[in-house]
């Protein structure tokens, strides 16, 4: 009784956030999948000739592009998420703990959010440039020629690289955020109690700070990879339409740019199903790491 | 002994004060390497339309304030009805950030104090959902809102704000991050407020919010850049140029016949609506920073 | 808890079912002309693409519309680029929301087709009373929009912008060389340049480069066309697995070697006009609505600010030319009642008369789709500003003209590339034009940038186009 009663309850609480779910969310899902067992759907009249139950996904997997996609988006994901992660997390705890310019710093690192992605596109452009890019430049101080990092003829290797530390910068600022307002929550008894044990800096830093600020870190490392999984408008940013240097279309293709490359012909019929197939079988590989993901968690987030 | 205590101190103090030397050091470090993109924003803002073409590019333009071009600033403005776009961007963060919140708290108050049937299962549906790109949404969405008749061609602002804003009300992305928050505050201040005979409900909005306001500040703060960023969904659903958003005006406006961009221009524009962003962000983030002290339950 | 379940459970599977019914579109489409022009208010839809600089223009050209049809009100809306034009189009034709009239390419038309949403214009065209003349409208243009399947007309020219090539006059006097504004160069032309003149390099009056493209797509289009090697047919056939196309690309290739082809991403750009006024290059192909960025203006580049002319596209024989020719046509939708649909053709029409389609090019460097444009009066006074240098028109105190003066001499190239204007035909398909399009300009950039040799490059296009 008293069970119902609370599942009840739960139930309540959680349907405004439901229903608009259901239609927003939930029914665009069915419909993805109701589109991908269909063959030649026509989007403009609703028309369809049958259904087909492989075809969309082979048309997927059959691309020659499909591969690399895969590849790239891996290492996308499994490079940046935890590069950027660990770097956020210094950040934040160091500027969780100076007193003076604190605000000053908090600001600077918000800014990324408020700048114009062109802007950011145009400067990391200018930062690889070969020619008179920034890094170069400091790279040239140690006497090491000039690299070819996304410029015409670049390697994968460089550009890929490039990409990732672009990646990476862009998802600091919100990481950034989520670990401060975290890391107001935790109490600050366990940091006295730490001093008066004169534990050292990077005990506090493993013993209290990561474990307090692990359901944060879970949070972010989960969405993160999610959202990495989804790499493609960071590509675009960085090489345009090309999804590569000159003369290497394509070097940094992910699968959501083969989602994108199916839908820009949405009227003609097919091209939609081939979408949502692309776009599912991302979502089989990213529910499996994410599940990974967080059984692991669980054993190491504490509460 | 007074003398080898001190000599202690002091090597203590060093030690600290290198320590904080090496913490300073790393972050202005990132901070540059954070800030450069805007930077190039502000130069390039204050650029003629020759500077912005150069090859190499202008990395200085002086410290003379003269120089620098204002003149975009008013040409960016003639662009585009910015005023107007500003203020339905408002309207609809606002709008969309109040149902957010009430939604997400609600949400993640279920899923963090409540046990219910089906809660981890339906917390794992839930994640799920993130898994699959943003336009695949659009497409069923915009009919969705089509059969709603919101974005009829004879639409009205009312609509269109429906349009823009319903769709938005909710996010398992803040459900989540209000969930985690919500877990890290201890058990025992809900025992102890049900030993003191409050409901569920009070509980909520009288502890557990009080306490979430970093992450629900946070939670706004995105809400509302989502908001300022949001360009394709606002450019669909919307049939009157007057309602669109800041972004629509932003990106639509500095093309000329070839395609070509008026960087400084539209970079001028870029950081007149960024302002009002930038003051929001100074005056919420102590919201952000501030910390509710717990020692308060022992006892 | 089951209830809402259950609940939850009708709500998806009614949706579900619902997702199954067709959309609004499809419905087939029906002619009727009225005997008059509607007397009732009408109100005309139009989506677009333009910068509010053309729109300002075409505001202009509708005012004088309503001046004759007082009861016909025209409201437009843009869309963002192209790109997103032909989404929010197609979108809007699921949802039931189309305007009466949309700009576009044909292959964004054929893509409407798909869903029955725009009328074919063959019996208004043809119409005792409300018709016109299609022999006055420029002949490559028409075709253009002639190309559908079912072999109706969908869509009429609007404003066109071809190639052109800009040049480094001060450069080309130094050596003695000219140029024409109305006859065209080839390639053999260029090969002589070099072989006859010290002109490469970097001393005094040299640059590192000759000859720039700026659109790859265009250039192998366009040379596919000069060199007979085959592009695409309207059913979507692939034709450039040839010898002829092979051929063709060692050629150009060759000339990449020698520094006298050049395309854009040898600098990091997408244009070659900052390599251009920079006077890294001497002479760059690109679209006539670019001249504006083409006028020199950096007096740190290698030059200066020099002297700069235009001139017809590079040919590769002179007995078989081909330009190629680009920029929107206008179609009118099926969502629409007959009164909206002949205020619409009304209003097409209007827009593209001789007076209006030669007003909107003076001021835009698009090229008129009408043959008697060239013959209007005050176009062609702004034509004969090519007749003048510059120095010659500041010398007459004549300093407006002398700021045009690039846009009359584009203009004058565009007319005399008129007899020989080419186009790729529009088509659909798991491959669509627009993709062939991409495809090729990539391959042109691999095999400048030597990633993959012609062969390879060649090879991975078309399996890239599914051959």
């Amino acid at each position: 009784m008293l069970e119902d009663q609370s599942n009840v309850k739960a139930w309540l609480y959680l349907l405004p956030a439901l229903i608009l779910l259901s239609i927003f969310i939930f029914y665009p899902i069915l419909n993805a999948i109701f589109l991908v067992f269909v063959e030649d759907y026509n989007y403009q009249t609703g028309h369809y000739v049958g259904f087909t139950l492989t075809q969309n996904f082979r048309y997927v997997v059959g691309d020659f592009n499909f591969r690399r996609a895969m590849l790239n988006t891996m290492l996308i994901t499994f490079v940046s998420v935890p590069v950027s992660v660990i770097i956020a997390l210094l950040i934040s705890v160091w500027l969780n703990a100076i007193k003076k310019l604190q605000g000053f710093f908090q600001t600077v690192f918000f800014l990324p959010y408020v700048t114009n992605a062109i802007a950011i596109g145009m400067a990391f452009a200018f930062l690889f440039n070969r020619s008179y890019g920034l890094i170069n430049w400091f790279l040239g101080i140690f006497g090491v020629s000039p690299i070819n990092w996304v410029g015409m003829g670049a390697s994968w290797g460089n550009a890929m690289f490039s990409l990732l530390v672009y990646v990476t910068w862009l998802g600091l600022a919100f990481k950034i955020m989520v670990f401060l307002s975290g890391l107001q929550g935790i109490d600050k008894q366990y940091y006295d109690a730490a001093r008066v044990d004169s534990a050292s800096r990077g005990r506090v830093f493993r013993r209290i700070t990561v474990p307090l600020l692990s359901p944060m870190i879970m949070y972010i490392t989960v969405t993160s990879f999610i959202g990495a999984f989804k790499a493609y408008t960071e590509v675009i940013g960085m090489f345009g339409e090309r999804l590569g240097p000159p003369g290497d279309d394509r070097a940094l293709i992910t699968v959501v740019a083969l989602v994108y490359r199916a839908l820009d012909r949405s009227g003609v019929p097919g091209a939609l199903s081939e979408a949502a197939a692309a776009a599912l079988i991302l979502f089989a590989v990213t529910l499996v790491f994410t599940y990974i993901n967080m059984q692991v968690s669980k054993k190491r987030v504490h509460y | 002994m007074d003398e080898a205590v001190y000599g202690n101190e002091k090597q203590i103090k060093r030690k600290q004060m290198i320590r904080l030397g090496v913490v300073y050091a790393f972050i202005v470090f990132f901070a540059l390497f954070i800030i450069i993109p805007f930077y190039w924003m502000v130069i390039t803002a204050f650029k003629t339309e020759t500077e912005v073409f150069t090859s190499p590019p202008i990395l200085f333009i002086g410290l003379d304030p003269r120089n620098w071009q204002w003149g975009n600033f008013g040409a960016a403005l003639e662009q585009a009805p910015f005023m107007r776009f500003t203020l339905n961007t408002v309207v609809v963060a606002i709008i969309a950030t109040i149902g957010t919140v009430l939604t997400t708290i609600l949400s993640a108050f279920a899923f963090a104090r409540l046990n219910f049937k089906g809660r981890e299962v339906l917390f794992l549906i839930f994640i799920a959902t993130m898994m699959i790109p943003g336009e695949i949404f659009v497409i069923t969405n915009f009919i969705t809102v089509a059969r709603l008749g919101w974005v009829a061609l004879d639409q009205t602002y009312f609509q269109a704000l429906l349009a823009m804003t319903i769709p938005f009300m909710t996010s398992i992305f803040y459900i989540f991050f209000l969930r985690q928050a919500f877990k890290t505050i201890p058990d025992e201040l809900y025992y102890a407020a049900k030993v003191d005979g409050k409901s569920d409900w009070q509980y909520l909005w009288r502890v557990m919010v009080p306490i979430a306001i970093p992450t629900l500040t946070t939670i706004t703060i995105l809400n509302a850049m989502n908001t300022w960023n949001a360009y394709i969904w606002p450019r669909l659903v919307t049939q009157q140029e007057d309602y669109r958003l800041v972004s629509n005006g932003l990106r639509d406006a500095f093309d000329d016949t070839l395609g070509v961009i008026m960087y400084h221009e539209q970079m001028s524009a870029a950081i007149i609506v960024t302002v009002p962003l930038i003051i929001a962000f100074i005056l919420l983030k102590k919201y952000i920073m501030r910390g509710v002290s717990r020692s308060g339950i022992k006892g | 808890m089951k209830k809402v379940f259950s609940l939850l459970m009708a709500l998806t599977t009614v949706f579900v079912l619902s997702a199954c019914l067709p959309g609004r579109g499809g419905a087939e489409v029906v002619i009727n002309i009225p005997d008059e022009f509607p007397e009732e208010d009408v109100e005309i839809l139009m989506w677009h693409a333009f910068g509010d600089d053309n729109m300002a223009l075409l505001d202009e050209i509708f005012d004088d519309f309503k001046e004759i049809y007082p009861n016909v009100s025209i409201r437009h809306l843009g869309q963002g680029g192209y790109d997103g034009l032909r989404q929010s189009t197609i979108q809007g034709t699921v949802a039931g929301s189309t305007p009466t009239m949309v700009f576009g390419y044909p292959d964004h038309f054929v893509e409407y087709l798909n869903g029955n949403s725009l009328i074919p214009l063959d019996e208004y065209i043809a119409h005792p009373e409300f018709g016109v003349e299609l022999d006055d409208y420029i002949e490559g243009f028409l075709l253009e929009n002639q190309q559908y399947l079912d072999g109706l007309q969908y869509s009429m020219p609007f404003a066109k912008s071809t190639e052109m090539v800009v040049y480094n006059k001060t450069v080309f006097d130094h050596y003695g060389i000219e140029f024409s504004l109305d006859e065209a160069i080839s390639f053999d032309d260029l090969e002589q340049i070099v072989a006859d003149h010290d002109i490469l390099g970097s001393g005094e009056w040299q640059a590192p480069h000759l000859f720039n493209v700026d659109s790859e797509s265009n250039f192998f289009i366009n040379s596919s066309q000069q060199w007979n090697a085959g592009y695409t047919t309207a059913e979507g056939e692939i034709l450039f697995d040839n010898p002829t196309t092979q051929d063709m690309l060692d050629y150009y290739r060759d000339l990449m070697d020698r520094n006298i082809l050049t395309l854009p991403i040898e600098w990091d750009e997408n244009y070659g006009s900052i390599p251009f006024k920079d006077g890294r290059v001497l002479m760059s192909q690109g679209s006539t609505a670019g001249t504006r960025h083409n006028v020199p203006d950096q007096p740190t580049g290698r030059f200066g600010i020099f002297e700069m002319s235009i001139m017809p596209v590079v040919q590769y024989d002179l007995e078989n030319r081909s330009a190629i020719q680009q920029g929107p046509n206008i179609a009118i939708m099926a969502d629409t009642t007959d009164a909206e649909r002949l205020a619409a053709w009304e209003l097409l029409k209007f827009m593209t008369n001789p007076e209006n389609t030669a007003f909107f090019a003076m001021n835009t460097g698009y090229v008129p789709v009408r043959e008697s444009a060239f013959d209007d009066e005050a176009y062609q006074e702004f034509l004969a500003i090519a007749d003048y240098t510059r120095q010659e028109l500041l010398d007459e105190g004549r300093f407006d003209d002398a700021d045009r003066l690039p846009f009359a001499q584009a203009a004058r190239v565009a007319q005399a590339q008129v007899p020989y204007y080419t186009f790729e035909p529009p088509f659909v398909g798991r491959v669509t034009s627009s993709n062939v399009r991409s495809e090729v300009g990539l391959m042109m950039e691999a095999i400048y940038a030597e990633t993959r040799t012609v062969e390879q490059a060649l090879q991975r296009a078309l399996r890239e186009l599914g051959q």
